[in-house]
């Protein structure tokens, strides 16, 4: 099985592509239009300087290669959503050219990474069609994968990683106002088809799933697959033959003269992009010599906890950071993580007086702790003592966890909701059940 | 006011409802038909675009500011035309009236002639202001593609096509390229530009490519040379140059024109702005072909057909992919001699301007290469001048001055030259 | 080209062309077909560019602007609760 991708991803810029409305925040249909994105005769397209940057970033994090020079071409289709009925889009030069994509091992090539503007957005009405314009001119990256992946599961797995990478690189806000939606090429024999326009992780997954079982059926009954565009239905979750256009594929794209040529290696190399959360959880794994699911498990909480993790790997060496960023500071990090970068260095000198063995790790946690929340030591200290002191009373109360415990560690819980009932949420659940971790495992020792 | 004035004034009534008498100084502008202004509809001559009423001024209306705008001048169908005839109305020509205007800025050209001290504002996308500069015996200046910015333009063409100015006299030129051009954020073409620096260079030597009368009419033959002569008389260098490649500019200008303008004219579908008087309950198809085919011109038909023709299939490499790359070797055919000479010259039309049933009656590849002096610079982007050189059966005769990139000075000083020694005549107003 | 092909392309440029027309355009474009073949000794070359003058690095900075006169320029065209009305999508 083949299946190709083409993500649509909208930009997180200020502005549409071509002019200057406002890309999100209209509170209703026709608000955000103007002149321009309304393809009114007169008015010229000026592009977004902030758009070609994304593109940029998107292109690196593909690992493209970026061309010295790109322009932008016409490609037309006759549609009431498409104003000027050409949509301004990339040809001959897209802002990436062949890149690649890792997942885990499984290497998904890219076979270009271009900027187009989107059109506006139609329904069906009564007699006709009814057309916001809003989202006409908005700028989106496009992003073709060779026919890689090798199954729905792996493609919903490709995209979710993609997307959070995305997200991480370009900023891109998960407030909804900004789409990510997928065109799916998928052939189970020799021959492909396109089911189009799919919006969700869940739907790609779904409509491949559907086609898969569709074209190994007629295959198997000795049928033929015809190449064609398909919709996917989300309700009735299948998927179902587009009406074919009658004159499809005889216009080409020509150029677009009045936006010139952009030398984007040139603005590429003034460009700083974000590494994405997957490279480097690689690149962790690579320096540091860490696990792949301890890295990935880092990277997931934060990149940020990630950056943390470095500073303490550069400082501690790669034992001790792991020990104290997947112990105390991964069970503060909400306390901690706008604070990671001003606190770093206190919290890695705590650690290095416990290396010293001026503190022993009891007293390192607590200090770490204590550093990261501002409570006080000593009132923690009580406090540390008084819930050790619940905790033991409820296993008293309770003996036979202990044994349990020894077969499974779930056995734990009955200990932990006894004691979260007591004392009413006074100490942060975190607490509680670090805390009993460690008294049991030091019990069936 | 004068008595001397009452016939301008007189004039003024004939084009437009504005009244001349109120204004001690009659300075004046107008816009050809495809150059957007609130308050004023803009068609560029198509009945397509009947009752599109723009919101918003063009970059050289917002620069014009404090002149009189007076009104919009016919032209051809979104240009596409060297006569004026292909439009939603003819102007005359005011040397006689059954002849044509030259086009496609063939009413700015008229109102040029006409009304003493007035700018007319038009555009050109293959020798459209050359050519009616030319047919009604005014100025016409066609700047470099870029030096005046475009926003406000309807484009018929979009790699060429630049606003430029016709008048009667060379100081209007002198006062109002400068007061229009400029760079644009609304026009990225414009921001190319280099300064315009008007240094009244003066003008030494001309070029004229070789063999370029052959074919042309008597009376322009003769009419060139003699002006040839006459700049020779006033120590202006001239010399015959080959221009190998010049042979190609008409039919790759005909292939870059009617693609880019097939692209420009899918938009109008009957939606959004001109004509929507259609039924909504057809299928979108059927919808967009109806319009298309009640309100586009024969000529606009014909340039959509060859236009969508030029770029499928093979015809992408063959025809305009191709036509893009001899327009290099046109530039650098330009450029080359440009190099060595402040100008070239060239007769701007092959003869004088036709009736006006005989331009109606006249194939679209005849007419087409009636363009074949005015065509090629600004298929270039060069900045080229029309000035009149001669006159036969009373008609006007124009001659070309093309410069390089930017190089608007050396026209400036060459219209300044050519108005001290050749004896310009007014256009009597017959009826 | 034959008089089938034009009304192909015709088609393709969404325009209807009734018979009684299709010999005057099918004229027009042979005679403009033959006029293009002065093209076939161009030299092959890549370095196309789409405009005469050199552009480049034309950019706009990202600042939003609000257009006031939307409501306006929504009354030249046929509205319904604020959309667009279009023709029927099939």
């Amino acid at each position: 099985m083949k299946i190709g991708l083409e993500i649509h991803v909208q930009l997180p810029t200020k502005t549409k592509m071509f002019c200057s409305c406002p890309a999100v925040g209209a509170a209703g249909p026709n608000e955000h239009i103007c002149p321009g994105c309304m393809g009114m005769p007169g008015t010229r397209p000026a592009l977004n300087r902030a758009a070609v940057d994304i593109g940029i970033k998107l292109a690196r994090l593909l690992n493209c290669s970026i061309p010295d020079v790109m322009w932008f071409n016409r490609k037309i289709y006759f549609y009431p959503d498409l104003c000027r009925h050409y949509q301004i889009t990339q040809y001959e030069t897209p802002v990436g050219l062949k890149g690649e994509y890792y997942l885990g091992k499984k290497r998904i090539g890219i076979t270009r990474a271009h900027l187009e503007e989107d059109p506006g957005s139609m329904e069906r009405s009564g007699d006709g069609s009814l057309v916001d314009y809003n989202r006409s001119g908005m700028p989106l990256v496009e992003i073709v994968t060779d026919p890689d992946i090798s199954s729905p599961a792996e493609a919903r797995e490709f995209l979710t990683f993609l997307l959070k990478d995305i997200r991480h690189v370009i900023d891109l806000p998960s407030d909804g106002e900004r789409s990510i939606r997928v065109d799916c090429n998928i052939s189970v024999g020799t021959e492909r088809c396109e089911v189009k326009n799919v919006t969700g992780l869940k739907n790609v997954e779904r409509a491949l799933t559907y086609e898969a079982v569709r074209q190994t059926k007629i295959l198997r009954s000795g049928g033929r697959i015809v190449r064609e565009t398909r919709h996917y239905d989300e309700e009735r979750k299948v998927t179902t033959a587009a009406r074919k256009k009658e004159y499809e594929g005889d216009y080409a794209y020509i150029g677009e003269p009045n936006l010139g040529s952009i030398n984007v290696r040139r603005i590429a190399d003034r460009i700083e992009t974000k590494e994405s959360p997957l490279s480097m959880a690689m690149r962790l794994q690579k320096e540091f010599g860490l696990e792949e699911k301890a890295a990935k498990q880092i990277v997931n909480t934060s990149v940020k906890l990630a950056e943390l993790f470095e500073h303490f790997a550069r400082k501690t060496g790669k034992e001790n950071a792991l020990k104290w960023i997947s112990g105390p500071i991964s069970s503060n990090w909400r306390s901690l993580e706008k604070d990671a970068d001003t606190k770093k260095d206190g919290l890695t000198d705590i650690v290095v007086r416990f290396m010293n063995g001026e503190i022993n790790d009891v007293e390192c946690s607590m200090l770490l702790k204590a550093y990261i929340t501002g409570e006080d030591l000593r009132s923690m200290e009580k406090n540390n003592a008084d819930l050790d002191a619940l905790i033991r009373k409820a296993i008293a109360g309770n003996p036979s966890v202990v044994d349990d415990y020894r077969g499974n560690e779930k056995a734990g819980n009955s200990i932990i909701g006894t004691v979260m009932k007591e004392t009413r949420g006074a100490y942060p659940s975190s607490d509680i059940v670090e805390t009993t971790k460690k008294i049991l495992d030091e019990m069936i020792r | 006011m004068s008595s001397g004035r009452e016939p301008l004034i007189e004039r003024y009534r004939m084009f437009s409802e504005f009244d001349a008498s109120t204004l001690d100084e009659v300075l004046t502008y107008s816009l050809s038909d495809d150059i957007t202004a609130r308050g004023f509809q803009a068609t560029a001559g198509s009945e397509m675009l009947k009752g599109y009423r723009p919101l918003f001024d063009a970059a050289v209306v917002s620069k014009m500011n404090g002149n009189h705008l007076i009104g919009k001048t016919n032209m051809d169908e979104f240009g596409f035309g060297m006569f004026s005839v292909t439009g939603t109305g003819i102007p005359r020509n005011p040397f006689d009236p059954e002849r044509s205007c030259g086009g496609s800025s063939g009413g700015a050209a008229c109102a040029a002639a006409l009304l003493e001290g007035h700018v007319a504002l038009g555009t050109s996308g293959g020798g459209s202001i050359t050519s009616p500069a030319a047919f009604c015996g005014v100025l016409g200046l066609t700047p470099t593609h870029g030096r005046i910015s475009r926003y406000g333009q309807i484009d018929g063409v979009s790699s060429m096509g630049p606003i430029g100015i016709l008048a009667s006299k060379s100081d209007l030129l002198r006062k109002y390229l400068p007061l229009i051009s400029g760079k644009d954020d609304r026009d990225p073409v414009s921001a190319a530009q280099p300064e315009l620096r008007i240094g009244n260079r003066k003008l030494k030597t001309a070029a004229v490519p070789k063999g370029i009368t052959d074919n042309v009419s008597d009376s322009v033959r003769s009419a060139f040379e003699d002006s040839v002569e006459l700049l020779k008389s006033m120590s202006v260098s001239v010399e015959i140059v080959d221009m190998p490649h010049l042979k190609y500019a008409m039919p790759a200008h005909y292939v870059v024109s009617v693609t880019e303008a097939a692209t420009n004219l899918v938009q109008y579908c009957g939606m959004r702005c001109g004509r929507q008087d259609g039924d909504l309950s057809l299928p979108f198809n059927d919808y967009f072909v109806s319009f298309r085919s009640k309100y586009f011109g024969t000529e606009t038909k014909l340039r959509s057909i060859m236009g969508t023709y030029m770029t499928m299939g093979d015809n992408r490499r063959n025809m305009y992919l191709r036509s893009l790359g001899a327009r290099n070797l046109v530039i650098n055919d330009h450029k080359r001699v440009l190099g060595e000479h402040d100008v070239i010259l060239t007769p701007s039309m092959p003869f004088i301007s036709p009736k006006i049933d005989d331009a109606v009656r006249m194939r679209s590849a005849d007419s087409y290469m009636t363009g074949r002096f005015a065509a090629p610079p600004v298929f270039c982007g060069l900045p080229c001048l029309s000035v009149p050189c001669g006159y036969s059966d009373g008609m006007p005769i124009g001659m070309q001055f093309i410069s390089d990139h930017w190089d608007e000075d050396i026209l400036l000083s060459a219209a300044d030259l050519w108005e001290k020694a050749f004896d310009m005549k007014t256009a009597e107003v017959r009826s | 080209m034959e008089k089938e092909t034009v009304k192909r392309v015709a088609g393709v440029a969404r325009i209807d062309l009734p018979d009684d027309d299709l010999e005057r355009f099918t004229d027009d474009v042979n005679a403009f077909l033959n006029i293009l073949n002065a093209l076939n000794d161009v030299p092959e070359d890549d370095s196309f560019r789409f405009e005469p003058i050199g552009v480049f690095d034309a950019l706009r900075d990202d600042v939003p602007v609000v257009f006031e006169n939307a409501e306006e320029m929504l009354k030249c065209m046929g509205t319904y609760n604020g959309f667009v009305r279009g023709p029927k999508i099939v």
